[in-house]
C-alpha cells in the first residue's frame, strides 16, 4: 500500500474510528491486530512469501522463547547468527553468491521490512537475555514485529516502548491539539514524499537519462551536479516523510513512536550526521554493535582502547552500510561512512590533544568553522549517496567528470 | 483611541480546543495532501525496507 494514497488515508481513518469506538483492551488489541494484518497483506505478493513471513515471525519468537528458557548460557551465540543468516538469505546479499550455490539464492521471496524485524529480534534477544525486558509473550511480540507504525521502513522501536503502549491500550484519545498535530504530521509526511521527494527523484532521473545519452565525460557540470545533489534530497524527503506519516499515525492511536531525523543536513561531521539521520538505526548500531564490541576490546586490550574504538566505529558504520542493501555498492556506501565517522573521531581526538578541552570548546563554538564543517559534511554525505544506487562504475565516472570539470 | 486586543470569543479555540494557527495550518496541509495524492504517481518508500 502506498502511503501517498487515499487508500492509506481511508485505512488509517477506518482503523482509528474502530479503535476508539471500542473501549476494552482486548477489543482494541483485536482491532489493531486486524489493521496490522490487513496492512501487511497488501505487501505480500504470493503464498510462498506469506509462508516465509509467517515462518520469520514465528521463528523469531521461537528464538526469543529459547533465550527465555535460560537453559544455555551461550544461547545468543546460536540465536543471533540464525536471525542474521535468515536475513542474509532472504535479502540475497551479493556476497553470499561467493559461498553459496546459486540455487540457494534463486528464491523469489519478498518479506516486507525483514531488515527492521531482524533488528528488533536481535534487540529483544539481547535485552531479554540480560533481563532488561520482562517476559515476552507471543501476541505482543507479533504485533511489535508487524505493526504498521514501523513495518515498512522502521523506525526501530524498542520492545519496552511498544509494551508500554500495548499494556495501556485502553487509554482515551489524547487532547484535541495533540490529535490535530498528529494528523497534521501524517499529512505533512504525505506532502513531503509526494512533492519535494517526487520532484527530486524526477530531476535525478532526468539528469541521469540526459547524462547517459551524452556519456559522463561529455555531460555539462550542472547536469552532473543535479545527479550529485538530487538523490540525497530525494532519499531525505522520501524517508523522513514516511517517518512523519507513521509517527503521526502512531500518535493518533496513543503510541509514542521514536523519532528518526533531526535536521541531518546541519551536521558538522559524520558522527553528528548519524546522530541526526536514521537515529533509531544509529542507536541500535551503537547499543548492539559498537558498545558490545568496544567493551570487549577495552577489557582485553585496555592499552588499545582509543585506536580500537576508532576501528570499531569504522566497522560499525561499514556494517550499517552493508545492511542498507544487498548489492556491492552498499559495501562501498558503508566504507565511505565508516571512513567518515572514523576520520571525525580521529580529528576530534587530535584537536582535544592539541587545543585542550577549552580550546576544543572555542573551536566548536566558532561560527565560521561550523559553517565550513556543515557544508563539507553535507557534500561528503551527498558523495556517499552516489553509492546508494546500484551501478558503481557509472557513479565513479560521474564523479570523475565532476572532478575533471571543477579542476579544468 | 488606541488599538487593543478584542475580547471577542475565538470560536476555533472554544469549540475545537486547538490554537487557531494550528487549525488553519492543518486545513492547508489537508488541501496540499489531497492535491499531492491526486497528482502524484505511486511513490514507494525506498529506504532499506525490503
Amino acid at each position: 500500500m502506498s502511503f501517498v494514497s487515499f487508500g492509506f488515508l481511508g485505512f488509517l481513518l477506518l482503523s482509528l474510528a474502530f479503535f476508539h469506538l471500542v473501549r476494552t483492551p482486548r477489543a482494541r488489541r483485536r482491532v489493531l491486530g486486524a489493521a496490522n494484518f490487513a496492512f501487511l497483506g497488501t505487501f505480500i505478493p504470493d503464498p510462498a512469501s506469506a509462508l516465509a513471513m509467517l515462518g520469520f515471525v514465528v521463528g523469531s519468537f521461537a528464538l526469543v522463547a529459547a533465550v527465555q528458557t535460560r537453559r544455555w548460557p551461550r544461547v545468543l551465540w546460536v540465536t543471533i547468527p540464525i536471525a542474521i543468516a535468515f536475513l542474509a538469505w532472504v535479502k540475497r546479499y551479493a556476497f553470499l553468491g561467493l559461498v553459496l550455490p546459486d540455487a540457494w539464492l534463486g528464491h523469489g521471496l519478498t518479506i516486507v521490512g525483514v531488515s527492521y524485524m531482524t533488528f528488533k529480534t536481535i534487540h529483544v534477544l539481547v535485552d531479554r537475555h540480560e533481563e532488561q525486558l520482562p517476559p515476552v509473550h507471543f501476541w505482543p511480540f507479533v504485533h511489535y514485529q508487524i505493526g504498521f507504525f514501523s513495518l515498512v521502513s522502521g523506525p526501530i522501536q524498542r520492545y519496552g516502548d511498544y509494551l508500554a503502549f500495548w499494556d495501556r491500550i485502553d487509554r482515551g484519545p489524547g487532547s484535541a491539539e495533540e490529535t490535530v498535530r498528529n494528523w497534521g504530521r501524517v499529512l505533512g509526511g504525505i506532502v513531503k514524499i509526494g512533492v519535494p521527494g517526487a520532484l527530486a527523484l524526477a530531476v535525478w532521473e532526468a539528469a541521469m537519462q540526459g547524462t547517459a545519452a551524452l556519456g559522463s565525460f561529455d555531460a555539462p557540470l550542472w547536469r552532473l551536479c543535479l545527479i550529485f545533489y538530487a538523490y540525497p534530497v530525494y532519499i531525505y524527503f522520501n524517508f523522513s516523510g514516511y517517518c512523519d506519516v507513521v509517527i503521526g499515525a502512531a500518535g493518533m492511536f496513543g503510541m509514542r513512536q521514536v523519532e528518526n531525523f533531526d535536521r541531518p543536513w546541519l551536521a558538522r561531521n559524520m558522527i553528528d550526521f548519524w546522530d541526526r539521520w536514521h537515529m533509531s538505526l544509529t542507536a541500535w548500531i551503537r547499543d548492539y554493535v559498537f558498545l558490545t564490541s568496544y567493551k570487549a576490546v577495552v577489557q582485553r586490550w585496555p592499552a588499545h582502547a582509543r585506536s580500537g574504538g576508532v576501528a570499531l566505529l569504522f566497522g560499525a558504520l561499514l556494517l550499517a552500510g552493508i545492511w542498507h542493501g544487498s548489492s556491492w555498492n552498499f559495501v562501498v556506501f558503508g566504507l565511505v561512512h565508516g571512513l567518515g565517522v572514523a576520520a571525525a573521531r580521529v580529528w576530534t581526538d587530535t584537536l582535544k590533544q592539541r587545543l585542550g578541552r577549552r580550546g576544543l570548546q572555542r573551536y566548536d563554538a566558532n561560527p565560521w568553522i561550523r559553517r565550513v564543517a556543515v557544508v563539507a559534511t553535507f557534500h561528503y554525505a551527498c558523495f556517499s549517496f552516489l553509492f546508494f544506487i546500484p551501478g558503481l562504475g557509472r557513479h565513479l565516472s560521474h564523479l570523475a567528470s565532476i572532478w575533471g570539470e571543477v579542476l579544468s | 483611541m488606541t488599538d487593543r486586543p478584542t475580547d471577542r470569543p475565538d470560536w476555533i479555540r472554544d469549540r475545537l480546543g486547538i490554537p487557531p494557527r494550528l487549525f488553519w495550518w492543518v486545513v492547508l496541509e489537508t488541501i496540499a495532501a489531497v492535491a499531492t495524492i491526486l497528482v502524484s504517481v505511486d511513490q514507494m518508500v525506498v529506504y532499506g525496507g525490503f
